[in-house]
């Protein structure tokens, strides 16, 4: 009580006095406090917001990234068997042109060596579509030119066959042209991933995303340089500079890419940010293609996987991260030695390898390949435009761009070669010995006769042209190719026609129905032969009996039949399309003869096989497929007559010395004025079409037997086919006829041949070609 | 699919990819394509009947003209009921099984049961007959 009755009238009488002595503080000190709420909170929101920003940007992009990988564009693999006919050279040539390493030893994977008769070869592991071929040390012996012998020395037994990977043939690349492999970080060597830390930023492991004693020692190390000779960024801050970041050096990038690598950090482990770092790196530029991530790098400076580098390599690949193109060990080999050399010195600083090993590996030489097997500009562009084409029907352009896939193709880097060589040297050869023909061009295309896969295709005498694409783009007249249609039209009738029915080779004329637009077709001779058996007009490509047999059969029916063999492109039917007024593509052509080198079957030209995604998962399978479109028998008699072609009618000069057991069908084409000059020929194995002409169609001064025959007769004695003999269908009977007449004859006869017919007797025994039976489209 | 149907189909593929080579294939190759006929009816019975299908074309693509691999790929077509790729592929086997008539004969019932499939009587009928013709 009197405590507070004291000290009421003391508080009272102090009050006035602490009033006017401290309400002013007072008053300050809550201004200033509400200040430094207001200040605080005017802080701490843009702040906030600001590394929350950052904060979703790091983790979106992070976890969402997926780096813009090319496709990778692969020929077919080289499958061996036993019995096949392959030249010792040609094996050794593809396995080179795969980056494979000619060594004594055969110890790591790509590695071959040839010895006499046996080649022994360490495949490196692969995943194909249908299954993942692990690495096998394989012995390949021959017996000359004959696969005799394969044994597998890994599991010491003798094989029936082998699978080579195949040769990337070409990449489609995102539109900033980085070029990267990924890989996973159990893949990487754990000594280069330690050489890395070692010397870009050696407290990576210890840091939450800056190291402020790196940024120390960087500064002195500038300072002491008198200039910019060191970067303080961590790995971390690498990372994110080169993910999130655009390369000017302003303030406020610094500041993002801080706060970044602290948030990086704070939400990946170290490994994560590793092998994004690893994917990510930028160690090198070929052309416009930067090389970025280990991975890629391995490929293109060793030919070879990244687990399969060598203590040097890795050195060297380290050496590269800080500036790739000034240690370009390609253009600047020295200094590169010199980096690689720093590397392996500081790896035996930190105790990751002995310094003997450091001291051995230094005297290694760079071992860099001198090009990349892993090629920029493919070797093929013509027929990488038709792998895009058909890739792009089930493929989004951006998806081949940037997913990464795996499109496997049925290109034949072998055959392609021997095309392409046949290609220049016969058309150098044509203009050397003609004088008219100048400026000669041309297109190639081979495919498997039976499954229509593009095996080759040759565009001019430079295949490296990656212009206008003859084979898909030229369309040019076919002249006397279109026969065939005339001719099948009419032995499809086979009670009416067979290959010896008479046709009349007299003159023709054709009015319009004003009469002012007169047609009257020539032979190529000039000459009327009279009464010819169908099989020799055939032969010998007679145009006047082919417009009387087509008249006859009618102009509706050819062009449905055209449209039958696979003509797709619309055309108005006129009497001279019947001698070849009818313009299509090389390739067009070639789907056009496809189906009667394959016996009646539409067989859908392929450029691939099927496509993977980048870790190997199946994705899609191009399967083979064949729709019947003519009976066999009608087709059979078709060949059989395309094979005198070749051997006694328009082919017979070109064709002297082809081995006899060789079944070769083909009918040549000249367009008018001989601007064009065409061949088709195939056997039970390949269709080979091939063009001659000039880009501004001028005349070439060449039939199809002087000109486009010739540069098939080339390819064909540099590739020497098996010649496996036509399947004989059931319905059909030989008799011996008159080779010139088609009168019957008999063995021995002069001039006596043996002839196909189809017999009736045994129709119920094959597919007649009843339409009602294969209605299925 | 009605009773008969379903049985017709397992025998046909029963014994599919368990046919013996034709003598038209070429001698030099036979080993490899046995191999690569075995892989795939392993595939095939293992339920994974794309990779039989590839491995079949892997065989083709050395021996184009084997009407058993032809059939073959025409019994996978089947049992996927792609009814019609499985009747192309069993009219090209028939167009190269000149002396195999047994084989023919499967080829006919191959496509009468495709034909079935496509709920085409007429097909089937024709292809059924066929096959009788020949089988007697």
């Amino acid at each position: 009580m009197n405590r507070s009755r004291n000290n009421r009238p003391a508080y009272n009488s102090r009050r006035p006095v602490r009033r006017s002595q401290r309400s002013r503080p007072q008053r300050t000190r809550r201004l200033a406090f509400r200040l430094r709420w207001i200040i605080l909170v005017l802080l701490v929101i843009p702040v906030f917001s600001y590394v929350s920003v950052l904060d979703t940007q790091v983790r979106d992009l992070f976890e969402g990234k997926r780096w813009a990988l090319p496709a990778r564009v692969y020929a077919r693999p080289l499958e061996l068997y036993v019995g096949m006919k392959l030249p010792p050279s040609l094996l050794t040539e593809e396995l080179a042109a795969i980056g494979y390493k000619q060594n004594r030893q055969v110890d790591e994977p790509g590695q071959y060596y040839m010895s006499r008769d046996t080649l022994t070869v360490k495949t490196r592991e692969f995943q194909f579509w249908d299954t993942s071929d692990p690495s096998a040390q394989l012995q390949i012996r021959f017996n000359e030119d004959t696969v005799a012998e394969i044994v597998n020395l890994d599991q010491k037994r003798y094989t029936t066959l082998a699978r080579i990977e195949p040769k990337m043939i070409g990449k489609i690349y995102p539109t900033h042209h980085e070029d990267r492999v990924l890989v996973q970080l159990e893949e990487v060597p754990p000594l280069l991933v330690k050489a890395l830390v070692a010397v870009e930023d050696r407290q990576f492991f210890d840091h939450n995303g800056i190291s402020m004693r790196g940024i120390a020692r960087a500064f002195v190390e500038n300072l002491k340089a008198g200039g910019f000779v060191q970067g303080g960024s961590t790995l971390t801050q690498q990372l994110v500079k080169n993910f999130y970041l655009s390369p000017e050096r302003t303030l406020t990038r610094k500041m993002n890419e801080a706060m970044m690598s602290l948030l990086l950090e704070w939400h990946y482990s170290k490994e994560q940010i590793l092998e994004a770092y690893l994917n990510e790196v930028f160690l090198g530029q070929d052309g416009n293609r930067a090389i970025h991530g280990i991975g890629m790098a391995s490929w293109f400076y060793f030919d070879k996987p990244v687990g399969q580098l060598k203590l040097h390599e890795m050195a060297l690949l380290v050496g590269l991260v800080r500036a790739a193109s000034q240690y370009n060990p390609r253009r600047h080999p020295e200094r590169a030695t010199e980096r690689r050399n720093l590397v392996l010195d500081l790896m035996a600083q930190q105790e990751m390898i002995s310094l003997a090993d450091a001291e051995l590996e230094k005297v290694e030489p760079l071992d860099v390949v001198e090009k990349p097997a892993d090629i920029s500009v493919s070797p093929y562009p013509a027929f990488l435009q038709l792998v895009r084409q058909q890739v792009q029907q089930d493929y989004r352009e951006e998806d081949l761009r940037s997913e990464g896939l795996q499109i496997f193709t049925t290109l034949d880097p072998l055959i392609q070669g021997l095309a392409e060589k046949s290609m220049a040297k016969g058309i150098q050869r044509l203009e050397r010995e003609n004088r008219r023909t100048r400026n000669l061009q041309g297109a190639m295309i081979v495919t498997g006769s039976e499954n229509g896969e593009v095996l080759a295709m040759v565009n001019g005498k430079n295949s490296q042209y990656a212009g206008f694409n003859r084979p898909m783009d030229a369309v040019r007249q076919i002249g006397s190719l279109v026969k065939v249609a005339v001719y099948l039209s009419a032995l499809e009738d086979s009670r009416t026609y067979s290959l010896v029915s008479t046709l009349k080779d007299i003159a023709y004329e054709w009015r319009n129905k004003t009469g002012s637009d007169v047609w009257q077709p020539k032979n190529y001779d000039g000459r009327e032969h009279g009464k010819v058996p169908l099989h020799y007009a055939l032969a010998n490509s007679f145009n006047l009996a082919t417009v009387h047999l087509g008249m006859e059969l009618g102009l509706d029916k050819v062009k449905e039949t055209l449209k039958r063999m696979g003509v797709e492109r619309d055309f108005k039917m006129y009497p001279s399309v019947l001698l070849g007024s009818l313009s299509l593509t090389p390739l067009e052509v070639t789907q056009m003869y496809q189906t009667v080198a394959s016996g009646g079957f539409r067989v859908p030209l392929r450029a691939i096989r099927n496509v993977l995604t980048h870790d190997g998962k199946p994705l899609q399978r191009y399967a083979l497929s064949v729709e019947q479109r003519f009976d066999s028998s009608p087709v059979f008699l078709l060949n059989h007559a395309l094979q005198f072609a070749v051997r006694e009618g328009t082919g017979r000069h070109v064709s002297k010395g082809l081995p006899e057991d060789l079944a070769i069908a083909g009918k040549t084409g000249t367009s008018n004025d001989l601007r064009d000059s065409w061949f088709a020929g195939f056997d039970s194995e390949l269709l080979t079409v091939t063009w001659l002409g000039r880009d501004d169609n001028k005349s070439i001064g060449l039939s199809g037997s002087s000109g486009a025959m010739r540069i098939w007769r080339e390819f064909i004695d540099n590739l020497e086919p098996r010649g496996l003999p036509p399947v004989t269908p059931n319905r059909i009977q030989w008799r011996w006829v008159d080779y010139k007449t088609g009168r019957w004859s008999s063995k021995g006869a002069r001039g006596a041949v043996l002839m196909p017919f189809i017999g009736n007797q045994v129709a119920a025994d094959s597919y007649s070609g009843d339409q009602h039976l294969f209605k299925f489209e | 699919m009605q009773l008969w149907q379903r049985h017709t189909l397992g025998l046909v593929l029963g014994v599919l990819l368990c046919l013996p080579l034709s003598t038209v294939m070429a001698e030099d190759s036979k080993a490899a394509v046995m191999t690569l006929l075995s892989e795939a009816k392993t595939f095939f019975d293992e339920g994974e009947s794309e990779q039989a299908a590839a491995i079949l074309e892997r065989a083709l693509r050395i021996d184009p003209r084997n009407p058993v691999l032809w059939h073959n790929l025409a019994g996978i077509r089947l049992q996927q009921e792609d009814w019609v790729r499985a009747a192309s592929l069993a009219a090209k086997s028939n167009s190269l099984a000149v002396e195999n008539k047994w084989l023919r004969v499967r080829n006919w019932v191959l496509i009468a049961l495709a034909c079935d499939g496509m709920g085409d009587m007429d097909c089937t009928m024709e292809a059924r007959n066929r096959a009788r013709a020949l089988a007697n």
